[in-house]
């Protein structure tokens, strides 16, 4: 089957030949056309472009908090497009994690019952040695018993990191998650994602601004109009700028051009 | 600033038509409550207009008969005497009673009961409006009668058959030939419910007065062109004051007042209840508006920080409140109507198909806009004055809700309990003397009031305890989390339920145990099973021959038969005074469970006289005192022992018990009454029935059963707290909509949280579980609340209540029970709508709300 093939040769998700549209007629916009991409499993994936270029729109459909129009969409072996609301939920809850730029954590929880949040929803206990080393790992054993507000927007971001990894799922999906952060505490969580993928294997996509956070990554992917338009492996902070610049260069000549008729 | 509020509202129109509902439904109580009052005026003077058209000027005697407490008899000759008015074209003598003189005996042989509406005795004076011959035709000899067709309809008889009534002035029984059924005119049986006969006028006299030759009205007829009330002027200078004179119009405004009176009381209880929903809807309107305000914190820092003053904010605020107010009111008032109208035409159906006017009264529409207006603008004060607090800096914060204290509600109702607690034990310790059931009515209050406001105190650790109930699964946590983080909110909804709950709790308390008093007053004080006496009351009182006493004894089943004799005109010192003979005093004794305070209460000699502590006390006699009682029989006194006292509390008694050997020269030389207590296991109707054999000739002594007598009672009951309870339901109704209210509220504040639980995987029945658990939390909360305070109150109520008749305490543990569970079902029912517009929530949008 072509989903054994796919976890065989590494994948973790995979878009192919997807079409997002929203709105119709004059309002019409199309935020992803014709994507295909495979993120390979066990590495770090950034997503960048200008904005508006479908960056999200993209994470949304491959994490399956949206639907596609045209094209199919994987995670690991299982194939998102076309599952039923409660069958997306209950990927989502088992396959995928997520981190937000904000308002991550529930406020009523505490840090440790946030962490656990999926598996509670699940019915699931989690395995004491994995949740022992995310906690160690992101620092947060001292903090454990605290409610949200009572921690720093650096430290509520690293509990999402850790409910996010302390499932284990097959992709972490992060929309912006140093968007809100100084660049310090920005520094920690991104250096606490670099270390989840070398140190465990887990694979991450993560949609940013920022060149910096994406010279974390191994790879780079860089979106445009709704489309892959490069890609930069390995990448310093100083590449992925040239490329930015180069891309807007691009996109703001394509404008002049299109005002121009 | 009005744009604004106008686009905001507009905006909420969910909020908008949920608290206004509440208020809605207090102003509907209220002025359909007035309006119905109005309208049932109108409708009954309407017909008693119609009854009484026909009657230009009727007349009839001003005084009444000391004895007999009837009207004092109009002489024939007042008939002619009136007929020579100016003015008059004919003088009628009517008889009429209302007063049960004349009893019907219905086909068992048995006097018809005076419950209810009344049976009038009338004499025939030819068919005339509304009147309407339905068969047959009026009376014409002495021997003949018609009836109504209400009559008819009641007791069976038929045209042509022989229909028995005992008068009570004649004493015997005597049967008449129906000759005609009458009605009235639109197919009515009825004017007013009443029964009516029509006898010859020459019978109709002999049965209700014991004369011929007297009248008891006259009705006169006025000559064309000559006004009623010059007319009835006229005749009352030509009378004087020993005469009533009225206009038709006078009649019927006399006869609906006395109905208006009733309906008043009625009418009373419903505008409680209005007041109890309109106070229920104060703290759901607090609570809407105070979540409104949260939500517009940004919006409203914004106002601020563009430079709007705090005033503005006030103002923007209690304009939204004017708003939903006036719309509350116009709507309410608009439902009321129809509420009144419809409750107008349907007590008309009690009093035969009585015609609906509507009308609406000046006050109805008045209190229907300053109710809306009013109430809605006083509970958005506080949200109001918070609004205004808010600092332009919060337009640049997460609105995230502060935690507010919950201290001054712990202050404040603390003071509020401890003034009830104190005033409570003062009045039940017995040391606020005359003034103790007010003193109890005024801490029973302070408790009320002090409870509702200090339930946010409460809210936390209670609601937790609830909560951990539910909280086996992760969406239970949540639910119960979610429901102690505002306790304020909670609070003040579980609040609104609360008082519904309390109301009814109170009430069921007082009423299981008026209904658990009443049972034991049958079961400890009294003994005798059937009380057998007078079936209706009259002015001659019925008795039966001596010898039946010794029959009933034979009867299988009995166990005991007192008789009793009464002497209405006994006397000491030429006063009238209560003489009562037994032919068993200890067999007495025992069937009312009367105690022995000195001497010998067992037997009687002939000339032994036993009276009770009261009549002891009161006449200052003792043991072995010479009392001197003047029979009606004979001429002079007779000099009577005090033999024994026993003490006063129990049943009869009381006046002067004499050995029935004196029977011979009381009024009625038989035995007025006999009671009997059957032996276990016999059966009470078996033994009624024989009972009823020996008294076949006494068609008017009945055969009473008493628990028969305690069921009835109990069932007056019964029906008062369904009454109750039916309405107090519709207070709880609108506490159902505040904690739909307040959970749509929360589930719109935290369209985020929401979004993050579903992302993260949790499905779309686990967050309906989630919002079910919140809406139970709140509602058990406020039902366990209601329950606690509501039993409270009605212990204390009993209590207060102990020495009048409420001295069994019984605690209604079905209803409560029925109202924890009613908690449950309610939260569960109030979280349908916010669950299913929290998955209705597009989870994309929810996590990137800005
Ligand atoms: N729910 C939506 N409805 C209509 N248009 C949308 C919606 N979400 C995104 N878009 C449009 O789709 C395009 C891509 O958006 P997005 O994926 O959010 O871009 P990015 O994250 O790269 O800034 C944009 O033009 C945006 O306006
Ligand atoms: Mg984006």
């Amino acid at each position: 089957m072509a989903s054994t093939t796919m976890a065989d040769a590494g994948i973790a998700a995979r878009a192919a030949g997807v079409w997002k549209v929203y709105g119709t007629g004059e309002a019409q916009v199309i935020a992803l056309r014709d994507v295909s991409v495979d993120l390979a499993r066990g590495r770090f994936t950034a997503i960048m472009g200008p904005s508006g270029s479908g960056k999200s729109t993209l994470m949304h459909c491959l994490a399956g908090l949206d639907t596609v129009n045209r094209g199919e969409v994987f995670i690991g072996d299982l194939r998102v497009t076309g599952m039923s609301d409660r069958q997306l939920t209950q990927m989502r809850r088992d396959n995928v994690g997520f981190i937000f730029q904000q308002f991550n954590l529930l406020p009523t929880l505490t840090a440790e019952e946030n962490i656990t949040l999926p598996l509670s929803i699940a019915g699931k206990k989690p395995d004491k040695a994995w949740f022992d080393q995310v906690i160690d790992t992101v620092g947060l054993r001292d903090r454990l018993s605290h409610k949200p507000t009572e921690l720093s927007g650096g430290q509520q971001q690293r509990v999402a990191c850790a409910r996010a990894l302390v499932s284990r799922p097959e992709v972490i999906f992060a929309d912006e998650p140093t968007g809100n952060l100084d660049s310090k505490s920005g520094a920690e969580v991104l250096n606490f994602l670099r270390d989840s993928v070398d140190r465990f294997g887990q694979t991450i996509v993560m949609v940013t601004h920022d060149a910096n956070a994406a010279s974390y990554a191994d790879r780079v992917l860089f979106l445009a109009d709704g489309q892959v338009v490069d890609e930069l492996i390995d990448p310093t902070a100083e590449q992925v700028l040239d490329e930015l610049k180069r891309l807007e260069e691009i996109v703001g000549s394509r404008q002049t051009q299109a005002e121009g008729h | 600033m009005l744009r604004a509020t106008f686009k905001s509202l507009l905006s909420r129109k969910a909020r908008l038509l949920l608290s206004g509902i509440a208020i809605i439904l207090g102003v509907t109580f209220i002025t359909g409550s007035l309006v119905m009052r109005a309208s049932f005026s109108t409708s009954i003077e309407g017909m008693f207009t119609t009854a009484f058209e026909s009657v230009d000027v009727q007349i009839s005697s001003e005084g009444t008969n000391a004895a007999t407490g009837q009207p004092n008899p109009i002489p024939e000759s007042v008939v002619a005497q009136v007929a020579t008015v100016d003015g008059v074209e004919s003088a009628t003598g009517l008889v009429s009673d209302a007063a049960n003189t004349v009893v019907v005996i219905d086909k068992n042989g048995k006097a018809i009961p005076a419950f209810g509406a009344p049976t009038i005795a009338s004499n025939w004076t030819g068919v005339e409006d509304p009147m309407e011959l339905r068969e047959g035709a009026g009376p014409a000899a002495d021997d003949e009668i018609a009836i109504s067709a209400s009559l008819a309809d009641s007791t069976g008889y038929k045209l042509g058959e022989q229909f028995p009534v005992i008068s009570s002035i004649t004493s015997e029984q005597q049967s008449f030939k129906i000759t005609g059924i009458v009605g009235y005119t639109g197919g009515r049986d009825t004017l007013g419910g009443e029964k009516t006969m029509w006898f010859t006028t020459p019978a109709a006299q002999t049965l209700v007065m014991g004369t011929t030759g007297a009248f008891t009205n006259i009705d006169v007829k006025a000559a064309s062109g000559v006004d009623d009330n010059t007319l009835r002027d006229r005749i009352g200078a030509e009378l004087g004051s020993s005469f009533k004179v009225q206009t038709g119009e006078d009649l019927a405004k006399e006869i609906s007042g006395q109905f208006d009176e009733i309906l008043g009381a009625f009418n009373n209880i419903l505008i409680a209840f209005g007041a109890v929903a309109v106070f229920v809807s104060i703290f759901l309107i607090i609570n809407t508006f105070s979540i409104i305000v949260a939500q517009r914190t940004r919006e409203l820092a914004l106002f601020r920080a563009m430079g709007a003053g705090r005033g503005q904010v006030i103002n923007s605020v209690l304009l939204e409140a004017a708003i939903i107010g006036v719309l509350a009111g116009v709507v309410g008032l608009g439902l009321g109507v129809l509420v009144g109208w419809g409750g107008t035409a349907a007590l008309g159906g009690l009093f035969g198909g009585m015609d609906a006017t509507l009308s609406v009264p000046t006050s109805a529409i008045v209190s229907a806009l300053a109710i809306g207006i009013v109430v809605t603008m006083l509970a958005a004060v506080f949200p109001a004055i918070r609004a205004s607090r808010i600092p332009p800096i919060a337009a640049l914060r997460d609105a995230a809700n502060a935690e507010r204290s919950v201290l001054p509600f712990g202050i404040i109702g603390g003071v509020f309990l401890l003034l009830g607690g104190g005033l409570l034990t003062w009045a039940l310790t017995g040391n606020a003397g005359d003034n103790r059931l007010m003193v109890m009515g005024g801490g029973i209050l302070s408790l009320f009031i002090g409870a509702v406001i200090f339930t946010p105190v409460i809210a936390r650790p209670l609601v937790s305890v609830i909560g951990r109930i539910m909280s086996w699964s992760m969406p239970g946590k949540l639910g119960r989390r979610n429901s102690g983080r505002n306790p304020r909110r909670t609070a003040i909804t579980a609040t609104a339920l609360m008082i519904g709950v309390t109301l009814v709790t109170a009430i069921g308390v007082l009423g299981s145990s008026a209904q658990a008093s009443i049972d034991k007053y049958f079961e400890n004080s009294v003994k005798a099973d059937l009380v057998i006496g007078s079936a209706a009351p009259s002015t001659t009182i019925p008795s039966f021959k001596t010898e039946i006493l010794g029959e009933m004894k034979a009867v299988p089943g009995v166990k005991l038969v007192v008789g009793a004799w009464a002497d209405l005109g006994a006397t000491i010192n030429g006063e009238i005074v209560s003489v009562i003979a037994v032919d068993d005093l200890a067999g007495q004794n025992h069937m009312f469970a009367t105690k022995t305070d000195q001497g010998n209460t067992d037997t009687l000699g002939p000339n032994d006289v036993v009276i009770n502590t009261d009549t002891a006390k009161a006449e200052n006699l003792k043991l072995g005192d010479k009392v001197e009682i003047k029979l009606t029989g004979s001429p002079t006194p007779k000099s009577f022992t005090v033999s024994g006292i026993t003490e006063s509390g129990g049943e009869g008694g009381g006046g002067y018990t004499i050995s029935s050997v004196n029977a011979e020269q009381f009024t009625t030389k038989n035995p007025i009454q006999a009671f009997v207590e059957l032996d276990d296991g016999a059966d009470t109707q078996q033994v009624t029935d024989q009972i009823n054999t020996l008294l076949a000739d006494n068609p008017l002594i009945t055969v009473n059963d008493v628990s028969a007598l305690s069921d009835q009672i109990k069932q007056i009951f019964d029906i008062i707290l369904t009454i109750v309870q039916v309405l107090l339901i519709v207070a709880m109704g609108i506490a159902v909509i505040g904690v739909v209210n307040t959970l749509t509220l929360s589930v719109l504040e935290r369209t985020r949280e929401l979004g993050l639980l579903r992302a993260v995987g949790m499905t779309k029945s686990q967050v309906t579980g989630m919002v079910t658990v919140e809406s139970v939390v709140i509602s058990v909360f406020g039902a366990i609340l209601g329950l606690a305070v509501g039993a409270g109150l009605g212990i204390a109520a009993q209590q207060a209540l102990k020495d009048q008749f409420l001295d069994t305490l019984a605690m209604p543990w079905n209803t409560m029970a029925f109202y924890l569970v009613a908690g449950v079902v309610i939260g569960v029912l109030a979280a349908l709508i916010p669950a299913y517009r929290a998955n209705k929530l597009n989870v994309l949008r929810a996590i990137s709300y800005e």
